[in-house]
């Protein structure tokens, strides 16, 4: 009687607590965007194991918005994967990540892109691993200039140039709307980087460095836009148009996102796409974005999950990776890579170049961690509220100006 | 052997049994109520007994010791005070409740039209019954998706249909007041198949009877209606309007695709300035927290207040 | 009982079936669309190119069965065990009068005052304590207690005469007696309304999955369907797609209900 109530109680135990441990098996935590995603990244992850047999990988899928609460529960609870994929690092897991500069020494974050990796640092300490980049920038549907028998827009011109030609292209093809942009703070922030505004300083210590009066001219400006170019309402933070099908569809012109799009649109896209040259206002800038991947230093298999991160993150598989998923890769020196189609390649050579060509602050902006700390909420919430009404653009600017302020006071 | 034989044999004959028996009775209602109230304790209960501690506090969402900013701070009823000046949290609130006191009434008028035209048992009324639930079986997020691509204004059904008639696209969901409307109509939509359920359940409860002699009578059909459907219908129309003003209070899935809480601010309700608060801004979960023990506070008395009402009148 | 007699009745009918078929119509219509056409404009309620792609993509995928799997025993034992619960629960609020009654009857209410999301951690803690992290059980005994089907169970049992009870208890049947053979009976057609409703939430719950499940193998459709919401897009097909299948069992289920609902409802009629 005994033996069976303990072999039940066992038996509950053992499918109660984790699953069983086999030698070197790394957890890993990340998203993705599609079912191909994830098969390439189990390729990828199937061929290390084979150059480390004895590393296999336990893949936890998370949806992207679900991180951050998974990050806060790794926190509270003790409980957390051997490494994972990330966009930032919230405070409270950072005493549990694993200092880079001590595996790989100082120098080691040095091969990979400024900006990104800029964001990885924290104080001396280095908390994270680049893995890609993403750059923000235009795209043009060709087809659409060739039916209109208008040229592209070159490499230097301005949105002022630019603007018009899209609404001339708009009335001679026929397709409903010049121009649509991705929703959010980030990408609406590098139009305000294109006309010399920033919200942090450049240097240590961060200070707020808002040309309030410049910011609201700006803004203004971009109302504007969305009002003379953009399907109504676009901005008003409730519309439900979807920019990206919006442009896959053929509804728009031209589509402000990213490089993140490469993949997609190589494989959807039934029309002949561009990447930019992105328009410039006073000065020509992207915006970097992408990810990291960071290993914590509770993990019971800490060799092997550094000497995955450190592996994936070499030049070589940088360029592998950057080719599987249509990246950027994050390594400096990975090689030049030959993507699938000479469109994509193309792409993504522009890309490098704007991100590239990006003033300092482009970079240093999103590096600070304060940014993290509801300042992306305020950006975004500036412009719906001045789209729909219900602040003046002096009232918005000042609550952006407010949030940033707040955000260091809460970290200092 | 008769029923009071029996009594009588029970009562005397083993005294230790007949008492247990009693005892047995009487902590039977505990017995039964113990496994909810376990669960509800450990999972649900508990937990909000943290969170208004947390009220207590100025600090974000986790405590790490090793991050010292996250330490924290009591501050006592401050969260509170501060509550009745932060302007957020004020517009929040005044809305919800403006969407409680029109929705819910909306809602219960609906149920009941839906109620009384579909209860009779025809296999007809059955899968007009099973359509009409529909929405009741899909997340609140779903619902959103499917009226946000109805009201979309550049895209949408209801705005192509307008066209066909000539008349221009109208901002569902980009004006204020129509993101509210738009809002209503999609909460009540979404809950309309499961009140109406509670409510032919109630319904059937009712004798058959009582309609035979009022017909015998010759009573109009609005007298029987307000004479004997309403008033034994009682307890269902409680269930519906308490589940009501708990839910609406709480609207929040369904705002989140259909406005995202937009246009500008114009639609966020109080569970999301809740969240807001939490998840956005640095070190505010104190805050939040004690935004929701308001939140408590007030869905407390209101449920109280109802539930009043009827034991009054019943 | 009819208060509308045709032709307003028949108006009252064609108004709700608009109402209510049109959104689901297209939502199963979307589901059958090519992604290119699913926001076209003009939009279209008919698809230009009926195509079963999106069905097959979603069908195919590696674990799509298992999901299904696990979200139908989560969801049938839950909604079990709580209908369960609810009934006992619901008869002692309704017909005992004891000490604490209404205190404890406000206390189930209040766990659905205040939202969850904000004491995520505290939550997460108590499952990780009780070892339910990583567990089917914990999907099925977490949400299992509902204070909205207790208050349900409540109102209905409220309606079933006392005297059916005394008379019971007069004659010296078992409390548990009286419960099974005499209240479930009698309340059938709210246990099965209830049964229905239990169903469906704990089909559609996604905040519990979300936070014990780590394991794909473990999965439920309502992750499945999160996961169709990626960082840049939505993936349209796969949720759409997705969501129409999730639906097809709750409608099975709700129309087996019915039935039951339609006999015990029968019953209750000619019983009085």
């Amino acid at each position: 009687m005994n033996f069976i109530r303990n072999t039940a109680m066992a038996l509950v135990a053992a499918t109660a607590l984790a699953t069983p441990v086999v030698a070197s098996e790394l957890q890993l935590g990340w998203y993705v965007d599609s079912d191909e995603q994830e098969q390439k990244l189990r390729t990828l992850l199937a061929e290390y194991t084979k150059l480390h047999p004895e590393t296999t990988f336990d893949l936890q899928i998370t949806p992207y918005d679900g991180m951050s609460e998974k990050f806060r529960q790794y926190a509270a609870s003790g409980i957390m994967p051997d490494v994972s994929l990330t966009s930032s690092m919230e405070p409270v897991v950072r005493p549990f990540l694993v200092d880079w500069a001590k595996v790989n020494g100082k120098d080691w974050i040095d091969q990979f892109v400024k900006g990104w990796a800029d964001g990885a640092r924290l104080g001396d300490q280095v908390i994270a691993a680049p893995l890609d980049v993403t750059a923000v920038g235009i795209f043009y549907n060709v087809d659409a200039f060739n039916k209109a028998g208008i040229p592209l827009p070159q490499a230097g011109a301005s949105w002022d140039d630019v603007l018009p030609v899209l609404k001339q292209v708009s009335e001679k093809s026929g397709i409903r709307f010049p121009l649509v942009w991705d929703v959010s703070a980030h990408r609406y922030l590098t139009y305000q980087f294109q006309y010399g505004n920033h919200i942090y300083s450049e240097d240590a210590p961060v200070k707020v460095a808002m040309d309030d009066a410049n910011w609201v001219k700006v803004l203004k400006q971009f109302v504007k836009i969305t009002e003379d170019y953009m399907p109504p309402g676009l901005w008003s933070g409730s519309s439900s148009d979807k920019p990206y099908d919006m442009f896959l569809n053929q509804q728009a012109v031209a589509y402000m996102s990213g490089s993140w799009q490469i993949g997609s649109f190589n494989d959807s896209a039934t029309f002949k796409w561009q990447a930019g040259p992105t328009p410039k206002g006073t000065v020509s800038s992207s915006n970097v974005g992408g990810n990291y991947l960071v290993a914590f230093n509770t993990s019971k298999h800490l060799d092997e999950a550094e000497a995955f991160v450190t592996w994936i993150t070499s030049p070589d598989v940088q360029a592998e990776y950057a080719r599987t998923f249509g990246l950027l890769p994050a390594n400096k020196l990975a090689p030049a890579v030959a993507y699938s189609s000479p469109d994509a390649s193309a792409a993504v050579k522009g890309f490098q170049q704007d991100l590239e060509n990006s003033p300092r602050y482009a970079a240093t902006d999103q590096a600070w961690p304060e940014m993290q700390a509801g300042v992306w909420d305020a950006v975004k919430a500036s412009v719906t509220s001045v789209v729909s009404g219900q602040m003046t653009p002096e009232d918005a600017v000042a609550s952006v100006h407010k949030a940033a302020e707040a955000a260091i006071a809460a970290s200092h | 052997m008769s029923g009071g034989d029996r009594m009588q044999l029970n009562a005397r004959g083993g005294s230790a049994a007949g008492l247990m028996r009693l005892a047995g009775r009487t902590s039977w209602p505990y017995f039964l109520l113990l496994p909810t109230v376990a669960l509800l304790f450990a999972f649900t209960l508990y937990p909000l007994l943290q969170g208004l501690w947390m009220s207590l506090f100025r600090r974000g969402l986790v405590v790490v010791p090793q991050v010292p900013e996250s330490i924290p701070v009591f501050v006592g009823f401050d969260n509170y005070l501060q509550l009745f000046a932060d302007k957020d949290f004020v517009v929040s609130l005044l809305r919800t409740v403006l969407f409680v006191a029109v929705a819910v009434p909306l809602q219960l008028a609906a149920a009941l039209g839906l109620a009384l035209l579909l209860a009779p048992q025809t296999r007809f009324n059955a899968v007009i019954r099973t359509i009409v639930f529909f929405p009741s079986m899909i997340s609140g997020l779903i619902i959103g998706v499917i009226w946000a691509w109805l009201f979309a204004r550049n895209s949408g059904l209801v705005n192509y249909g307008l066209s066909l008639l000539g008349i221009p696209a109208v901002p569902w969901l980009e004006q204020d007041q129509l993101a509210q409307i738009a809002i209503v109509v999609a909460w009540v939509w979404g809950g309309a198949g499961f009140n109406m359920m509670i409510l032919i359940a109630g319904l059937t409860a009712i004798p058959k009877d009582l309609y035979e002699a009022a017909a015998i009578d010759g009573t109009s059909p609005w007298r029987t209606f307000t004479r004997i459907t309403l008033p034994l219908l009682e307890p269902s129309i409680v269930v519906v309007a308490v589940l009501g003003v708990l839910g609406a209070f709480q609207v929040y899935e369904i705002v989140v695709s259909l406005t995202t809480g937009g246009p500008g601010r114009a639609t966020v309700f109080l569970v999301q300035n809740i969240y807001e608060t939490a998840f956005k801004k640095p070190n505010q979960a104190g805050l939040a927290a004690a935004q929701s023990g308001v939140l408590f506070v007030i869905l407390m008395v209101l449920t109280i207040l109802q539930l009043r009402v009827v034991r009054r009148r019943g | 009982m009819t208060l509308f007699r045709s032709p307003g009745r028949i108006a009252a009918i064609v108004v709700v079936l608009v109402l209510f078929v049109l959104p689901p119509l297209w939502l199963l219509l979307s589901a059958l669309k090519p992604q290119s056409e699913i926001f076209q404009w003009p939009p279209s309620l008919w698809p230009e190119h009926f195509t079963l792609e999106n069905f097959q993509k979603t069908i195919s995928r590696a674990n799509f069965g298992i999901y299904f799997l696990n979200s139908a025993i989560v969801s049938v034992s839950s909604a079990l065990l709580s209908v369960a619960m609810s009934v006992m629960a619901g008869y002692a609020l309704a017909k005992f009068r004891f000490k604490g009654d209404t205190v404890i009857f406000l206390l189930i209410m209040s766990a659905v005052m205040v939202p969850l999301q904000i004491v995520l951690i505290p939550v997460f803690l108590v499952l990780r304590d009780l070892g339910l992290l990583n567990t089917l059980w914990g999907l099925i005994i977490a949400p299992a207690a509902t204070p909205t089907g207790v208050f349900l169970m409540r109102q209905y049992i409220t309606s079933i005469p006392d005297n059916l009870i005394e008379a019971a208890r007069i004659e010296g049947t078992p409390e548990w007696r009286i419960l099974l053979r005499i209240i479930v009976p009698l309340a059938l057609p709210a246990i099965g309304t209830l049964l229905a409703f239990n169903r469906v939430w704990r089909w559609n719950d996604y905040l519990w999955p979300f936070l014990i499940i780590n394991q794909q193998e473990q999965w439920t459709v309502q992750l499945a369907i999160a996961n169709s919401i990626g960082r840049f897009s939505i993936n349209w097909p796969r949720l759409l797609s997705m969501t129409v299948l999730s639906i097809l069992p709750m409608l099975v289920i709700f129309i087996a209900l019915q039935k039951t609902l339609m006999n015990g409802l029968m019953a209750g009629a000619t019983k009085e």
